[in-house]
């Protein structure tokens, strides 16, 4: 009689641990399956992050430039062309074919500058670097500051897509030293090292207060969830009249 | 008479019928078929002893020969193999069909319980469904298991065919020992639980073929 009950009580026990070993495996499957769909909505939410990031970065540059090209327009080409008039009523008929021939050439040069930074794709067709030169020197072009760039990277990478929106935040940047900082000199600094590439951009201005970052609003936020987005980081150095100087560091984007 | 655990059966011939039409998309209509046969061996054979026979192991024994092809095609259908492993597992699956159908005739025969079949059926079924599993497990897209019918399947089955085999392995050993609790058979008091388990998971699978399609009709309109 007792040995029947132990075979019933073995039966039992081994029917149970088989179950049981069958329900930890589902549960160790469903677990995973839990981890792996977290995961999966991570990466898609970054993405969505991402995209949502360059098309605002697109529609912000749009802006800028045709901001630019609207003032670019009045206060230059605008003026070129009414001197130009003027100088056509001019009495010395020589000087002033050559004076129209000068104004003529400036407007033309300008237009088509303005021609080039309308096409949306002149990052990607000119290049990451070109661009920033471009954007420096529509900067230091009323001549209110003396820029310096340096390009001491030997191989600077970025994708098109980070390379926009990177674009996008250093004009951010020099908008706040040209609406804010009150600065006469502006660095910009292209390296690269081991553990990645960096952007070092230096202003001699009024500085700020980097415990009052916060007032500062949301322009700095969103320049360091820029960075953030494409791996980036972000490091910004001010004291009160004593400049600024703001470090972006990027992870070598070049594909193997 | 009618056990309770036949109501399961029951249960789950009945939602296959009601989102019938959703079965084949989820291919899972085999699995429905295999409900069918379980039920109808299930109610003939319990009612032939009610009625007088000796013996029910002749249409027992029709189970694991009429069931291990339906298996074999079903899990083919969703395991989705390379070619090289689906010829494997086509000469698998009619090496061990057409020992089923030989054991049956010229084998442990007919009017004997067909041990050796429905042990291997049950394993079989224990390789599929875990790989079944395994499988779904490798998935890298998004999809939750509990909203997959194929995993209440493989999960029910693994779970029966576990218990089953260790019950089925030791039947002759339960029966000529005598093995009872309060009178009745190790084997009465066990194969209906693990049948409750196995029925409720095909019938929640066949109401989420249909809720699925419901969900896909929703978002087209």
């Amino acid at each position: 009689m007792r040995a029947k009950e132990e075979v019933i009580f073995t039966i039992i026990v081994v029917i149970l641990v088989l179950v049981f070993l069958a329900i930890l495996f589902l549960v160790f499957i469903a677990r995973n399956n839990t981890r792996k769909n977290k995961l999966l909505y991570e990466n898609e939410r970054i993405k969505k992050e991402f995209e949502k990031t360059l098309l605002d970065t697109r529609l912000e540059i749009q802006e800028y430039t045709l901001n630019y090209v609207s003032r670019e327009i009045h206060d230059n080409i605008g003026q070129t062309l009414s001197l130009a008039r003027l100088q056509l009523n001019s009495s010395d008929e020589f000087s002033q074919q050559e004076a129209l021939d000068d104004l003529l050439g400036k407007a033309i040069t300008d237009l088509r500058t303005l021609s080039h930074s309308l096409n949306t794709d002149y990052i990607k067709e000119q290049g990451f670097i070109p661009s920033i030169e471009s954007l420096l020197n529509q900067v230091g072009k009323a001549g209110m500051y003396k820029i310096d760039f340096y390009n001491e990277s030997s191989d600077f990478y970025l994708t098109d897509e980070h390379g926009l929106i990177i674009f996008r935040v250093i004009q951010e940047i020099l908008n706040n030293i040209t609406k804010h900082a009150k600065a006469s000199r502006i660095s910009m600094t292209f390296n690269d090292e081991n553990s990645g590439q960096f952007i070092l951009i230096k202003d001699d201005g009024c500085g700020f207060d980097m415990n009052n970052l916060k007032s500062s609003g949301i322009g700095l936020k969103n320049i360091k969830d820029r960075v953030q987005i494409i791996g980036g980081h972000i490091d910004i150095q001010s004291e009160i009249n004593k400049g600024t100087q703001i470090k972006i560091s990027l992870p070598n984007g070049r594909p193997n | 008479m009618i056990y309770y655990h036949q109501y399961f059966e029951m249960a789950s011939v009945i939602a296959g019928i009601i989102f019938f039409s959703s079965l084949k998309k989820e291919k899972m209509f085999v699995f429905f078929l295999l409900c069918i046969i379980s039920l109808s061996v299930d109610l003939i054979s319990t009612y032939l002893i009610s009625a007088g026979y000796n013996s029910n192991y002749f249409i027992i024994n029709l189970y694991p020969l009429t069931a291990a092809p339906l298996i074999f095609y079903g899990f083919f259908t969703l395991l989705n193999l390379s070619s090289r492993n689906a010829a494997i597992y086509r000469i698998v699956a009619t090496i061990a069909c057409a020992g089923f159908f030989i054991n049956y005739f010229f084998g442990e025969g007919i009017n004997k319980l067909n041990t050796f079949s429905i042990l291997f059926f049950y394993f079989f079924n224990i390789l599929l469904s875990s790989g079944m599993l395994f499988k779904m497990a490798m998935r890298e897209d998004y999809f939750l298991f509990v909203n997959e019918p194929a995993f209440w399947v493989s999960a029910g089955l693994l779970i029966f065919s576990l218990g089953a085999l260790v019950v089925m392995g030791m039947n002759q050993f339960i029966r000529i020992n005598q093995i009872t609790i309060r009178n009745v058979t190790l084997y009465r008091i066990i194969m209906p639980v693990l049948n409750v388990i196995l029925y409720s998971s095909f019938t929640y699978a066949f109401v989420l073929c249909g809720l699925r399609k419901k969900s896909y009709s929703q978002s087209l309109s």
